[in-house]
């Protein structure tokens, strides 16, 4: 976020994105599918990080631990400032420090980053020996203990299990211990819970909720759904095609969005027991990242576009404390406060 | 062959004391065996949706392959427009899955990504012998503009598409052959929530002006509401609740149904 300048708890910063920018070139053709973003994490706190696929989330959070796929994919521009260093251009042997016991990063499949052939409380104790020097009974002991502090009974017995023999929500708890075996002040969660079915999915939330607040642990949230980001952090920013087009603390961003990618997030989500003859629903697609339109990004799905929209790129602007809106027709949006279905 | 009669004041599935057991074995001896549909009874209006919750390991899904008998049933009784769908032999009973089509959570993995759009949408009108060269070409262009497809997408291959336009091309699937009855499993729990919403609208309108019967399965109670008139909820394999939508949402009588319905995110409650 850019504009926290005012608040107190500005000391409680332990990762800035500054003007982000990853670059992706596919068979000569080249693009920024992150285009110069500003996130600010703060310990004890959640982020959300919302959009839809194709919007650059996931690209953003791998760029911060420099995983992005290469060489498809490379950091162009811009700064991620951990515990004063930037790690852009930090070496090799800092980032690989740094991946794990300074910033984790938890998948939103745990089955495909689980090893099969070992147990789930050796796949743990490994981090421990690499990031903590443990020895091998140190690590295992320690491995059963986090996968008891991510709540699975008895801890012991599970941690000799294989991967497969495990729920999957189950699964994502090994996956949340592991992340967690490097004590990381940072822990960037890619869609953690869309593989699971609902029931789980808060179980899995609640967990990472508690976490954060018991560990002060800095955590990234990506997803998709607004709803949940809302429910779930403290701050919200809001992607799309590349950029961030809204950000601030989340229920002055959910009560009265001032971006019409966010009111149409918003209206899009069938809401229980307000059953509609017809769902809104945002028209057409995320663009192509090769082909996106001119001017604001977002104006060719947009109900409250104008002519300007469609040359002028809109400028992030404050949009009250903490705020921030990239939008020509803000006012407009924040005086109608609603989705207008095609 | 025996054919399905649709009669408006009958059930068009009837599904009575459904049951699914997998035995499991262990290296010495037999190990328990896992009960995954423990007597269900289901009946399905024509032209209604009835939607299936509850959560993973309930049961919701192999009910619905149980039905078009994807998986044999171990008990119990399947009609489909007073056709009993568990006496029919293998080959009549592939013919009769005309009747009765199945949209899968990923649409991704149900179709060859070596066949055009074309292809797999003609290949049930072909397997079915419906038609000719021509007249199955141009079914296949209307069921690409009913989806909200263009037809000329036919030429194009799965991969060209995103996730909520192969969903729409495995709805068109779904549909080639006018079925009466269709199985909707999870269609859009792997979607985007923006494109979950198309797709739905997709679904009830289709339902309505097709006049077919739809069994939902999802695990989200909000997306089960939106598209059905009635809600079955299980758990652990049986039934535990049923009712109409709006009732059971307003006032659930039993726990589970309570505990889906909290876990659905809602926007008001932020920290």
């Amino acid at each position: 976020m850019t504009s926290t300048s005012a608040n107190p708890a500005v000391d409680d910063a332990v990762l800035r994105v500054e003007d982000l920018v990853v670059e992706l070139e596919v068979e000569g053709r080249r693009t920024n599918v992150v285009d110069g973003i500003d996130l600010e994490l703060r310990r004890g706190r959640t982020l959300a990080l919302v959009g839809e696929s194709g919007c650059g989330k996931s690209m953003s959070a791998l760029a911060i631990l420099r995983l992005l796929p290469r060489p498809a994919a490379r950091l162009a521009g811009g700064r991620v400032l951990f515990d004063g260093q930037d790690l852009t251009n930090a070496p090799v042997r800092t980032m690989r420090r740094i991946r794990g016991r300074g910033i984790a990063m938890v998948f939103q499949e745990p089955m495909t980053s689980l090893n099969p052939v070992f147990s789930c409380g050796e796949q743990i104790a490994e981090v421990r020996r690499l990031h903590a020097a443990e020895s091998r009974s140190k690590a295992w002991e320690r491995a059963v203990a986090l996968i008891e502090e991510v709540g699975i009974d008895r801890p012991a017995d599970r941690a000799r299990q294989l991967p497969h023999e495990m729920s999957g929500g189950m699964r994502q708890r090994v996956m949340i211990a592991m992340a967690l075996a490097g004590d990381p002040a940072v822990l960037l969660a890619d869609e953690p819970t869309t593989a699971l079915d609902v029931t789980t999915q808060r179980q899995i939330l609640d967990l990472l909720d508690e976490l954060c607040a018991r560990r002060r642990m800095a955590v990234l949230l990506v997803t998709h759904d607004l709803a949940l980001a809302a429910q779930r952090a403290q701050e919200i920013a809001v992607m799309y095609a590349g950029r961030i087009v809204e950000s601030g603390p989340s229920d002055a961003v959910f009560r009265a969005p001032s971006h019409p990618y966010t009111l149409g997030l918003l209206a899009c989500r069938p809401v229980l027991g307000k059953r509609q003859e017809r769902l809104p629903s945002i028209p057409g697609n995320v663009p192509d990242v090769f082909d996106r339109p001119s001017g604001c990004r977002f104006h060719p799905r947009c109900p409250y576009a104008v002519a300007r929209c469609h040359e002028e790129v809109p400028a992030a602007v404050e949009d009250g404390p903490g705020r921030m809106v990239a939008c020509h027709e803000r006012t407009t949006v924040r005086a109608r406060g609603e989705w207008i279905d095609a | 062959m025996p054919e399905p009669r649709i009669r408006p004041d009958a059930p068009l599935l009837r599904v009575r004391g459904l049951r699914k057991v997998y035995p499991t074995r262990r290296a010495f001896g037999r190990g328990e065996d896992v009960i995954a549909v423990d007597g269900v009874d289901l009946d399905v209006m024509p032209g209604r949706t009835m939607g299936l919750v509850g959560a993973s390991g309930s049961g919701k899904s192999t009910i619905g392959r149980c039905v078009l008998r994807l998986i044999e049933p171990t008990d119990g009784s399947i009609e489909l427009g007073g056709v009993d769908v568990r006496a029919l032999a293998r080959e009549d009973l592939r013919r009769f899955r005309r009747h009765m089509q199945i949209v899968f959570q990923d649409p991704y993995s149900s179709l060859n990504p070596r066949l055009t759009i074309g292809d797999a949408l003609e290949e049930p009108l072909r397997v079915h012998r419906i038609g000719d060269r021509d007249s199955r070409r141009q079914r296949v262009r209307e069921l690409l503009e009913m989806v909200g497809l263009r037809p000329s997408h036919a030429d194009r291959y799965p991969h060209e598409f995103s996730g909520g336009q192969r969903q729409r091309i495995g709805i068109a699937r779904a549909l080639a052959l006018r079925p009466r009855l269709v199985i909707a499993d999870e269609p859009v729990s792997a979607l985007d929530v923006s494109v979950q919403a198309q797709v739905l609208n997709l679904l009830a309108e289709l339902q309505r002006e097709l006049g077919l019967s739809m069994l939902f399965i999802a695990h989200d109670l909000a997306v089960v509401e939106h598209v059905s008139e009635e809600i079955v909820v299980l758990d652990a394999g049986r039934v535990v609740e049923t009712g109409p939508a709006a009732r059971l949402i307003a006032a659930p009588t039993h726990e589970v149904t309570r505990r889906l319905r909290d876990a659905v995110p809602e926007a008001s409650e932020s920290p």
